[in-house]
């Protein structure tokens, strides 16, 4: 049942994200970035009480005001602005609401982002460090056995005890399909980004659990006897470059959506 | 402001014409594409024994067609000097640079002759946070018009990849990757990081470099720090830092770097591809991004693992390495990351003991091959105009290992000869280069290789401090401060004369240094005086003369003179050159002792002992051309109607 919502939700994305696959990714991202913005204020002004909202910014605004006017009498100062925090704490009350309708659709999209705009794809000839976890202890060096296509294999594979984890080097090679058995466990390999704003896997784990939606950049494995639990290949991270600075998608993410929030808000009249 | 430029252009273009047409004629069909290969410190002997050994079959093509000629250097010959003869036809009194360093004249604090950084204009303090309100500035200091830009005016393409003394980089026509002179991110000419749990290799002083104390605390894990640039954006200008966390696996004698989400596998003795590493100074807004490789020297009985110096990344560059600005990062993104740093190969981990001759010579042609790739790269994409690109390899190589090649080293008997074939083996890789070039000939195309200076040996180190000290030029007060740099140890109103950098000395005038106490109308018979004992100066061990000439900058270079020129330009004689610790002013106890650095090449000496090389497909009608010729015959090929000012054209024969 998660696999199948997870499929559909990848493919939603996928979808929303096909004009702009031929485009630097930085314009995909602004584009959901900006369509989540608008997003959550509609859900915003759908979901919460709006005249409540605006008597109370009303009230706010006057006792802001109180303060000003009476800064001659420190005790009508102090009433004042227990009255505005007290407001503040009303408004607070007023927003869960709908943060809590906001809440499932923003960490889905956020996963979604993270999967498809945190990291850059495979390339060719370049070697990609494939680590290992092992549920119940490392087992011997020797009886870990490596099959690979696509991609070829690069010695030595460090065992560190510590942490149950084992780590090699692969090389992709070609565009053919790529594949990567451990000990009779099958790996999905991340392939070159076929797109921008495609997918991207980093990682993979056998467990079929809820955090899978949340975490779209996990592949998922049929764990054998000896083979590993979970594990992740090491992908460079991807920054954009915005106003002469070296942003993270989180960064665009939260300043663009909070923009098209802002915009959404005077345009669709939302009282925030 | 365009018409009126024009106008003005329009007015002044024929009285120019007059003015500098020489009158020399003009080549019958105008040459379409000239390639120049820089060779920074290809030597004319060296290299017609080579030719001989049949080693550069390629360059023996060019020498029976256009001769192999020798190419007067610049005085002093360093390559930023003798670079910057090159780029503008006139040599330091024009162009401002005497030495790789330096020195502000009041004060006597060195800087870097080439660039320097100015911080922004403006800044907003909050709490902790210093948040410019303006760019920081990296400026060029060397002076004078570049000779190309007569050829972009008139609309001739110029490429200039990995051009010396041009950090940053030129703005204007031409597109220009900086080389020598291109700063690691620490601001400094290179600075390796040394991770070690080896106490016999933990020192507390290591120029050019760290070496970083580092511990496993039973779980086969050591965590080092990397430390980056500055954070100006905090009070106090921390440096930014990067946790590595390095596991290590004994039976596999391997282990896993991970840095910043990255996992690097490596075993014993293997390089790492570039690791590009993020420092924050405002985290997921401002960061800058820097390259490094690691090498691992040794995992058992202890950790050693080395980092080059942070590169500038040339995908994303802190600093301007190119113009236009993004011909770095479209060169990264054709090839990937490359070197940046103006010198790539770590000498100074070799001069410290850090990586063996053998690993130094690994990443000299990890240094070598990116700059091959980069040169078929922008070879193959190369249609027309004039086409530089500068090979460091040679030069830096050649300093490391002139000791294979020299039977009089102190270190040669040390040295495996099987250097002496690395050397071979680098000049047979440069002439496959030249012929790479020539292959592109095609009636239209001439090819240009030239160096700024030979080599000699470096087999005697003198210490110009110590010398003047026991001449009673300078006064030192404190003999246990003499080994301390910055001339910790003198006394400067009884000191008359001061050495700093590697072929300069100074007057300690009164009317120019803090506390100097030699008056203005007494320096001329004081350079005289000088001039005199340094040039009889001998070395006590063979009975040579140690200074073959003592150059007054006055005589040398007539014209009027920026204040931090040196006064005295020191030529030493073959087989010697300035201390190290002259070069910072400290005072060792020897004039004269054995160099027993790696570093055992040098050219750092008498121009007239290591001129340059110069070949070239056309053929040459001066007897003795020179650098500052260069900009002005290879313009001429050109067909330009103005040539640069500077220099002789060396091709027509009639200026």
């Amino acid at each position: 049942m998660i696999n199948a919502i997870a499929v559909i939700l990848n493919g939603f994305f996928d979808i929303l994200l096909l004009p702009f696959r031929m485009l630097p990714p930085f314009w995909g991202l602004l584009f959901i970035s900006l369509l989540s913005g608008l997003g959550m204020i509609i859900v915003f002004g759908l979901v919460s009480n709006q005249e409540k909202i605006s008597r109370l910014r009303k009230r706010m605004g006057g006792e802001a005001l109180g303060i000003l006017l009476h800064v001659g009498s420190p005790v009508t100062v102090v009433e004042f602005a227990g009255k505005l925090i007290w407001s503040n704490t009303v408004y607070l009350g007023y927003l869960l609401k709908p943060l809590l309708f906001i809440a499932i659709p923003f960490m889905l999209v956020w996963g979604q982002l993270d999967a498809r705009y945190g990291r850059a794809g495979m390339d060719n000839d370049v070697p990609v460090t494939v680590t290992l976890q092992f549920e119940s202890g490392l087992p011997e060096r020797e009886s870990i056995e490596i099959e690979v296509a696509g991609l070829e294999f690069l010695p030595p594979i460090v065992m560190i005890d510590t942490l149950n984890e084992a780590s090699f080097r692969i090389l992709p090679e070609g565009d053919s399909l790529r594949s990567l058995d451990i000990s009779g466990t099958a790996l999905r390999i991340g392939r070159t980004a076929r797109w921008n704003g495609s997918r991207i896997l980093r990682g993979f784990d056998s467990g079929a659990s809820l955090k899978r939606l949340f975490s779209p950049w996990v592949g998922r494995i049929d764990q054998s006897e000896e083979g590993p639990g979970s594990g992740w290949y090491t992908l460079p991270d991807v920054r954009y470059g915005v106003l002469g600075g070296h942003w993270s998608w989180i960064a665009v993410f939260l300043v663009f959506s909070s923009l098209s929030a802002i915009a959404g808000a005077r345009l669709f009249k939302v009282k925030i | 402001m365009k018409r009126r430029k024009f106008l003005k252009l329009a007015a002044l273009s024929p009285a120019a014409l007059l003015a500098l047409n020489t009158g020399c004629s003009r080549v019958a069909s105008p040459a379409k594409r000239v390639i120049v290969l820089g060779i920074d410190g290809m030597d004319p002997f060296l290299l017609r024994s080579f030719i001989y050994e049949g080693v550069m079959p390629n360059a023996a093509r060019m020498m029976s067609s256009g001769g192999l000629n020798r190419l007067g250097t610049s005085n002093p010959p360093q390559s930023p000097v003798a670079w910057s003869n090159f780029i503008t036809g006139y040599g330091p009194d024009v162009h401002g640079i005497f030495d790789f360093i330096h020195r502000n004249p009041s004060t006597r604090i060195p800087y870097l002759s080439t660039s320097r950084v100015i911080g922004p204009d403006r800044i907003i303090s909050i709490s902790d946070w210093r948040l410019p309100l303006t760019g920081a500035k990296v400026e060029l200091l060397r002076k004078g018009e570049p000779f190309w830009n007569r050829l972009t005016d008139e609309g001739i393409p110029v490429t200039m990849v990995k051009l010396p003394v041009d950090f940053p980089p030129d703005k204007g026509k031409a597109k220009i990757l900086s080389g020598l002179g291109t700063p690691d991110m620490r601001g400094s000419q290179g600075s390796f990081t040394f991770f070690t749990d080896d106490p016999r290799s933990i020192t507390d002083v290591t120029s050019g470099g760290v070496v970083v104390p580092v511990r496993d605390y039973g779980d086969n894990c050591y965590v080092c720090t990397v430390k980056g640039p500055e954070n100006s954006m905090r009070a106090g200008n921390p440096d930014m830092e990067v946790e590595a966390k390095v596991w290590v696996d004994r039976e596999a004698d391997a282990l896993r770097i991970d840095i910043q989400g990255e996992s690097i596998v490596l075993a014993a003795g293997e390089w790492s591809r570039w690791v590009r590493m993020r420092f924050d100074a405002i985290p997921h807004i401002s960061s800058v991004n820097a390259i490094g490789r690691f090498y691992v020297k040794e995992i058992t009985p202890r950790l050693k693992l080395y980092l080059t110096p942070l590169n500038i990344d040339p995908l994303n560059p802190a600093l301007p390495i190119s113009e236009p600005p993004d011909f770095s990062s479209n060169l990264a993104r054709d090839l990937g990351p490359f070197y940046t740093q103006g010198f790539p190969e770590d000498t100074k981990a070799l001069s410290r003991g850090i990586l063996s001759d053998e690993e130094y010579l690994q990443q000299a042609w990890i240094v070598l091959k990116e700059r091959l790739d980069l040169f078929h790269h922008e070879l193959s994409r190369f249609r027309e105009g004039m086409f530089f690109f500068y090979f460091s390899s040679l030069d830096l190589n050649i300093h490391m290992f002139y000791r294979a090649l020299d039977p009089n080293s102190p270190l040669h008997a040390s040295t495996a000869p099987y250097f002496k074939g690395a050397v071979r083996e680098l000049y047979a890789q440069i002439d496959r280069v030249i012929g790479d070039a020539l292959s592109e000939r095609d009636g239209n195309t001439e090819v240009v290789v030239l160096s700024d200076h030979g080599f000699a040996p470096f087999n005697r180190s003198f210490n110009l401090n110590t010398w003047l000290a026991e001449e009673g030029y300078a006064n030192i007060t404190s003999s246990h401060l003499r080994n301390q740099d910055m001339f910790a140890a003198i006394d400067w109103a009884s000191t008359s004369a001061y050495g700093l950098g590697l072929n300069c000395l100074y007057i300690n005038r009164s009317d120019r240094e803090e506390n100097g106490s030699v008056p203005p109308e007494q320096v001329p018979d004081l350079l005289l005086r000088l001039k005199r004992d340094l040039e009889a100066v001998t070395d006590p061990a063979t009975g040579r003369q140690v200074i073959s000439n003592a150059y007054i900058t006055s005589d040398v270079y007539p014209g009027p003179l920026p204040s931090f020129a040196p006064d005295m330009i020191i030529g030493y004689a073959r087989g010697y050159r300035s201390s190290w610790e002259t070069t910072l002013g400290s005072f060792p106890e020897e004039v004269i002792t054995d160099n027993l650095d790696p570093w055992s090449g040098t050219h750092c000496i008498d121009p007239g002992v290591v001129p340059g090389t110069l070949l070239s497909t056309v053929p040459l009608s001066l007897p003795d051309p020179n650098l500052c010729d260069m900009g002005r015959s290879i313009s001429w090929l050109f067909d330009v109607p103005v040539l640069p000012p500077g220099g002789r054209n060396i091709f027509s024969g009639n200026g």
